[in-house]
């Protein structure tokens, strides 16, 4: 098996985005955006650089839907109007999703400070430290500080800076937020509130988290699709809110093979998730 | 079949009394043909419903020397630090379905609890075991299952992490109190960095995996445990029962 060329991945999505509308119609959005960089190439085992990922899905898709009139490819603006179950193709290391995290910015003010300008930096720095120390991931029993691969931290609120601003009234840190079911906004802002130095504390919600509820039927054509493809089925939340928070239906499940950030995307890969597509539309055809 | 003689509350789980053999887990019951998967943790699964983590209850009741018991989820709170509980979530079920001990331990309030309340023996005590040396190779290292004769219980003698531990396993429930009680209150390796924690716990699982999943119960266990060993384990007792070689043990 080897992959076309991205120029030829795109065109096809461009002529064939949109098809067959109707309630019985399954919707298959691909998450993310490649574009015609050089940078981007394919080669004789799948395709590198950024973007790789969303072009070999994209062409994972397109093999996968191939003329069938039950199926709609969208890419790259989806026509969110559209009847009918929704499928993102999306990095997921092979597991099924129906929730997405959702996203909130914490502000912290943070109090004058006299003295002169390395006094002043010096705190400032001071409560930054104390403010990311803070921030740091916490739990009664497992190790989440050592959590490269987020198998722990995907179901915890988690914080990542996003701004600081230092005046001569006092400053300003935002941290940017992603939430879980459980995260409440007063413990949120509890959190720093006790920090030397800070003075107020507010978050505020940007995108909420998203959790679908695909019909039985529908989510058991996953759990087979995915069984068929690995052997098992397991469900992951995906990282944050995405293309997949906005499909206004929530008859959606996301699927697909590869993580988020990689930048190449192998023809096993390829293989992998046109299969896993393939099987999906199988699964769901066999029990309609 | 051995049971409990009143019900058990645990940490997220009841242990219920059983009329028949075997154990059930929220309803599926505990044998290799319901086993879902096999390598981190283990889950059983039938028609859509699917119990997770069942190793850390099937450990301390095959190391008390229950054979027939119901074993119900009993969490109503979400922890979603664990991929199970997000998973159950995504699928709109509740935290029941995960019966593992939140801090990883095979559930030490299981055989506390199985202590207080006692164990009924009703009608013979089944004892298996192999015709002949089972070896199944991994990527990760070999196990052997040897034959044992009748009443000898199951000998472990396992290395994980570079280190190695022996242990006598009574599957009718007359192991030491003291193996008990260190097994229970062992991390799985997947929460401790210390080897000898990790092998100690190893051992719950091995009873799980080859003595109540597995259905043998007078046997040598033989091996080196890699990451991930519970494709081991269940692997070494799917292959005894696949290639023909499970017996009653005799004397």
């Amino acid at each position: 098996m080897s992959v076309p060329p991205p120029k030829a991945v795109l065109e096809a999505a461009a002529e064939t985005s949109g098809g067959p509308t109707g309630p019985a119609v399954l919707n298959v959005l691909v998450a993310g955006q490649a574009s015609l960089e050089p940078t981007l190439i394919e080669r004789a085992d799948g395709y590198h650089g950024p973007g790789a990922g969303v072009l070999g899905r994209l062409h994972a898709a397109q093999s996968a839907v191939d003329e069938r009139t039950s199926v709609s490819l969208h890419y790259p603006e989806p026509q969110f109007a559209a009847a009918g179950r929704w499928l993102v193709v999306a990095p997921t290391a092979c597991t099924l999703a129906t929730v997405a995290r959702g996203r909130g910015a914490l502000t912290l003010k943070t109090e004058a400070v006299g003295g002169g300008a390395d006094t002043r930096l010096l705190a400032h720095r001071e409560r930054l430290e104390a403010v990311l120390d803070r921030a740091r991931p916490r739990h009664e029993h497992y190790p989440v500080r050592d959590d490269d691969r987020g198998v722990f931290c995907r179901g915890l609120t988690t914080f990542r800076l996003r701004r600081v601003q230092v005046a001569q009234e006092g400053g300003t840190i935002v941290l940017g937020v992603l939430t879980t079911p459980t995260t409440r906004a007063r413990e949120v802002e509890g959190r720093f509130e006790s920090i030397d130095g800070i003075r107020e504390a507010r978050f505020r919600r940007e995108a909420p988290l998203t959790r679908a509820e695909p019909d039985p039927e529908y989510r058991t054509a996953g759990e087979r699709a995915l069984s068929t493809v690995t052997g098992d089925w397991e469900y992951e939340w995906l990282p944050r809110p995405s293309v997949f928070a906005q499909i206004p239906s929530t008859r959606k499940l996301a699927i697909g093979a590869g993580s988020p950030d990689e930048t190449a995307f192998g023809e096993d890969a390829v293989r992998t998730c046109r299969d896993l597509i393939t099987a999906l539309i199988g699964a769901l055809e066999g029990s309609g | 079949m051995r049971t409990v003689a009143a019900p058990v509350e645990a940490e997220w789980v009841r242990v219920e009394p059983a009329d028949v053999r075997g154990i059930t887990v929220n309803g599926i019951p505990a044998t290799l043909e319901h086993v879902q998967k096999a390598d981190v943790r283990v889950d059983l699964a039938d028609e859509g419903e699917r119990a997770f983590v069942v190793e850390h209850v099937l450990g301390p009741l095959g190391l008390c020397g229950v054979t027939g018991a119901r074993v119900v989820g009993t969490a109503t709170a979400w922890d979603f630090a664990r991929p199970e509980h997000r998973i159950c979530y995504s699928r709109g079920d509740g935290p029941d379905r995960v019966v593992g001990h939140p801090a990883g331990l095979p559930n030490p309030e299981i055989a506390a609890g199985i202590a207080e309340v006692g164990v009924v023996t009703d009608g013979p005590v089944r004892r298996r075991t192999v015709t002949e040396t089972v070896q199944v190779s991994h990527a990760a290292g070999e196990l052997t299952l040897k034959p044992r004769a009748r009443g000898q219980g199951l000998r472990f003698d396992v290395q994980l992490r570079g280190q190695r531990l022996g242990v006598e396993v009574d599957p009718a429930g007359e192991t030491a109190a003291s193996v008990v009680d260190a097994v229970s209150n062992s991390r799985t390796p997947y929460l401790t960095d210390s080897p000898h924690e990790g092998v100690v716990h190893s051992i719950a699982d091995l009873v799980s995996d080859i003595a109540i999943l597995g259905g043998l119960e007078d046997l040598v266990v033989t091996g080196e445990l890699g990451e991930a060993y519970h494709a081991q384990t269940i692997g070494a007792a799917k292959a005894a029962h696949e290639r023909g070689l499970v017996t009653d043990a005799h004397e």
